[in-house]
């Protein structure tokens, strides 16, 4: 399986179980305002999982959600060894996101022995300045995840106060040897211009490191494939399922009640929405946002439903942060790709596409202007 | 004052570049031209027509919260 791939033989199934709705941080963009004191036991969690791990099929993969994961370690340890002595006829993965800050020598012990059952994905801001910015807190064994899984890309959340930071974080995680996933965080507040005159700076600071250290794995900002957006010019998609929300993918909470995610949950939602989201979430089509109609990069151009209901109460209703972000980190890549393909002498067939793919969309890019939404 | 003096002053104090605050991420004509005449001659694989979703180079689901690729959405996805 490469890398940066899942196909169907690896993951055939995924659950979520909300595990704890307490987390020991407050990020600046966390989507869960009011913190309850609600966990789930090790009894309902067993009896989750069980029918799924009944199934004669593939790979299960169980995340752990939350609120911070290692508060629910408690209930986790039992659990994993539990699933781990039992005699499935599936294989099976748990997985566990978490802010690292929990971990004890201990713990560290544990999770090494059972690495090959649980993973642990590590969210880190970047520099440790950017880290303390967002999150209060860097005192984290960060190279205890990259040394037990070393596949396992960390999460890296950028905001209007970190953009400035950007690339010397990716730079920095990299250089430690990671994987990185940047990602810019879905809020209520939008980006200005001058965020994006800033990310454009980072955009092109990235390039140049890449240029020079092409033996780093590329951010997922770098990788695009530019003749499926020039076919989406030619073919424009109305219809597209962005997730897995609501469509095979459920998140179990605390009561053993499912829901489409864990943001759309009482994790997040008050009570009359967590209600009635399963119900609106199965009669909202798979439409794109109207605004989006005719843009070439909507297959790859990131969104959240879930937030999207949040702040903006409609699950395909989408910010203008994102599409602004989308549309510069095409003209990246493009730029990345032209720089590349000057410098080689002979080119390919698929560079033949490339360049003709990269003709259309520099002219798309240059008549099209991007509103700013609310 | 001539036309030339009129464009210095206009240079330095008059701001008109407010819609391109990215300009050093566009790609030049020039650019686009020479690669085009580049791959002029190269023959192109023939191809189906459609370029599936899930293309060549997938990228991480940028919803960040994912379901690590098992619902096999239309979007390209990978490693939570």
């Amino acid at each position: 399986m490469s890398e940066n791939s899942c196909s169907s033989n690896i993951c055939d199934e995924a659950i979520g179980l909300l595990m704890t709705y307490q987390c020991n941080l407050s990020c600046k963009y966390c989507y869960i305002h009011t913190k309850k004191s609600k966990a789930m036991s090790l009894d309902m969690a067993k009896s989750i999982i069980e029918p799924f791990l009944l199934k004669d099929q593939g790979l299960l993969n169980i995340a752990f959600m939350g609120g911070e994961t290692l508060l629910a370690i408690d209930v986790i340890r039992p659990l994993v060894e539990w699933a781990e002595n039992a005699n499935w006829r599936r294989r099976f993965r748990f997985f566990g996101s978490t802010n690292g800050t929990l971990l004890s020598e201990d713990l560290k012990l544990w999770l090494t022995e059972h690495k090959e059952s649980i993973r642990l994905g590590l969210s880190y801001d970047g520099l440790p300045s950017s880290q303390v910015n967002n999150r209060g807190d860097d005192a984290i064994d960060v190279d205890f995840f990259l040394d037990t899984w070393p596949k396992q890309a960390i999460q890296m959340t950028i905001n209007r106060e970190t953009v400035p930071q950007m690339a010397d974080g990716i730079i920095y995680l990299l250089k430690k040897g990671a994987k990185v996933h940047p990602n810019v965080a879905f809020e209520q507040t939008q980006w200005g211009k001058q965020d994006f005159s800033e990310y454009s700076k980072q955009l092109n600071k990235l390039i140049k490191f890449y240029s020079e250290n092409d033996e780093y794995p590329l951010i997922s900002q770098f990788i695009h494939n530019l003749g499926e957006y020039a076919y989406n010019l030619q073919h424009p998609i109305t219809e597209f399922e962005v997730c897995g929300m609501g469509h095979g993918f459920q998140v179990y909470d605390v009561d053993g009640l499912s829901y489409p995610c864990h943001i759309l949950s009482p994790l997040v939602l008050n009570e009359e929405k967590a209600n009635s989201i399963s119900e609106i979430v199965s009669n909202t089509p798979n439409a794109i946002d109207g605004r989006c109609e005719g843009c070439p990069y909507i297959t790859t151009c990131p969104t959240c439903a879930a937030c999207n209901f949040i702040y903006r109460n409609d699950i395909n209703r989408r910010d203008s942060t994102h599409c602004n972000v989308m549309r510069l980190e095409v003209k990246a890549f493009i730029k990345k790709e032209v720089a590349r393909l000057k410098k080689k002498e002979i080119l390919s067939s698929d560079d033949a596409r490339e360049i003709d793919a990269i003709k259309e969309l520099v002219e798309y890019n240059r008549t099209h202007h991007y509103p700013q939404w609310e | 004052m001539s036309n030339g003096v009129f464009k210095f002053i206009k240079d330095i104090f008059i701001d008109d570049d407010d819609d391109d605050d990215d300009d050093d991420l566009e790609t030049s004509d020039e650019d686009v031209d020479s690669l085009t005449l580049k791959a002029e001659d190269i023959e192109r694989d023939e191809d189906n027509g459609q370029i599936s979703f899930k293309g060549l180079n997938k990228k991480v689901c940028a919803t960040r919260h994912g379901c690590q690729g098992a619902t096999d959405c239309d979007y390209a996805y990978g490693d939570y």
